[in-house]
């Protein structure tokens, strides 16, 4: 009888810590990739010197942030979520200041935190040790 | 999350390995894989616990993981003896027929002055008084004297004192126990008429405990114990 109860609770606490996993690795992988892309075509904006296209991506990247980072803050480091808005901002400020060679350092920047923040999902050999 | 679950594993994994290195001394009534489940899960939970920054998910996870992997080796411990014995250890002989093992002392990481201490722990001031003494899978020292020096037992002196058992609490702090009262196989106007026959009642009662001779023992609030043979031997059903 003990036994029984202990396999069911195994089962269930298995199936609920898959259940959690899988759906913060989909999450994640979801925000991280969309946000990347979105980060490329402002950077592209960037380089080609258009300001006004540029803005209204970084604006959609930002807006995009803000609907992922309550979800997000449930499932992985609240630092690196805040490394991610703060350099979100200083590509805008950049931008907004016409500095276009800074806006560039900082999405490349920004870039490598959301690439981090997905790499932390990965089931990678790296990962574990 | 992955990533934290399996990480989670992995170091159980290595605790009880480290555990099982240790040898015995650094357990106390724990086998093992319980003592690392004990030292991981304070630790675990406290980081999420004191760092807000962190989200709960990263200490209820791998508490899921520890929660697994001991309850699978639970399970595995109670099908499979060796995979018992490779886990949690087997009970060691320290001492046999009077004698101490040397060998397996040392085996287990003690000297002889943990051994006296562990035999003053279970009441034993002379080592020469000790039949057997083993070191059970958790650590703990057992000891037993020679027949020849043990008190005889009621058997060998052929006395029958009768069935022994859980005494029942009837009544504690002035309120029956009904489940107690139901599992003696009597009722409420049974135990208030025996209450009555000591001019007594509920109210003014400390604790009733019933015990399987039969004795009813009564304290009272203001003091004074009762004594009651309240049911016959052969009545006794529990």
């Amino acid at each position: 009888m003990v036994v029984r109860s202990t396999l069911i609770a195994m089962i269930v606490v298995a199936a609920l810590s898959v259940c959690v996993c899988a759906g913060c690795l989909f999450s994640v992988t979801r925000t991280v990739d969309s946000m990347q892309t979105l980060r490329v075509r402002a950077a592209e904006f960037v380089r080609a010197g258009d300001d006004r296209q540029a803005m209204e991506e970084l604006v959609r990247l930002a807006n995009r942030w803000k609907d992922a980072a309550p979800i997000l803050e449930i499932l992985t480091s609240h630092d690196d979520l805040h490394d991610a808005t703060r350099e979100i901002l200083d590509a805008q400020v950049c931008l907004e200041a016409g500095d276009f060679d800074e806006c560039n350092r900082v999405l490349s920047q920004l870039g490598e935190t959301l690439m981090h923040i997905g790499d932390m999902e990965q089931i990678r050999l790296s990962n574990l040790y | 999350m992955f990533t934290l679950f399996f990480r989670a594993l992995i170091l159980y994994v290595v605790m009880i390995v480290t555990m099982r290195g240790l040898g015995k001394r650094q357990m106390g009534q724990y086998q093992p894989y319980e003592f690392a489940m004990a030292i991981l899960l304070a630790d675990l939970i406290s980081t999420p616990m004191e760092s807000i920054s962190t989200p709960l998910l990263y200490g209820i996870l791998p508490v899921a993981a520890l929660f697994l992997m001991h309850s699978l080796i639970t399970l595995l411990s109670i099908r499979f003896d060796k995979f018992r014995a490779i886990v949690s250890g087997k009970p060691s002989v320290v001492v046999s027929k009077g004698v101490i093992n040397e060998k397996e002392l040392r085996r287990l990481c003690l000297n002889l002055s943990d051994l006296l201490e562990g035999l003053r722990n279970v009441g034993i001031l002379d080592p020469s008084e000790v039949g057997t003494a083993v070191v059970e899978a958790n650590g703990k020292l057992t000891a037993f004297p020679p027949s020849t020096q043990r008190p005889p037992t009621s058997a060998e002196l052929g006395v029958d004192p009768g069935y022994e058992g859980l005494p029942l609490i009837l009544i504690m702090d002035g309120r029956v126990q009904n489940n107690n009262l139901r599992q003696s196989g009597k009722d409420l106007s049974w135990l208030n008429g025996v209450l009555q026959e000591q001019n007594l009642r509920t109210e003014q009662i400390y604790l009733a405990s019933l015990d399987t001779h039969g004795t009813l023992t009564l304290q009272r609030k203001q003091g004074g114990i009762h004594k009651i043979q309240a049911l016959d031997p052969e009545e006794v059903g529990w």
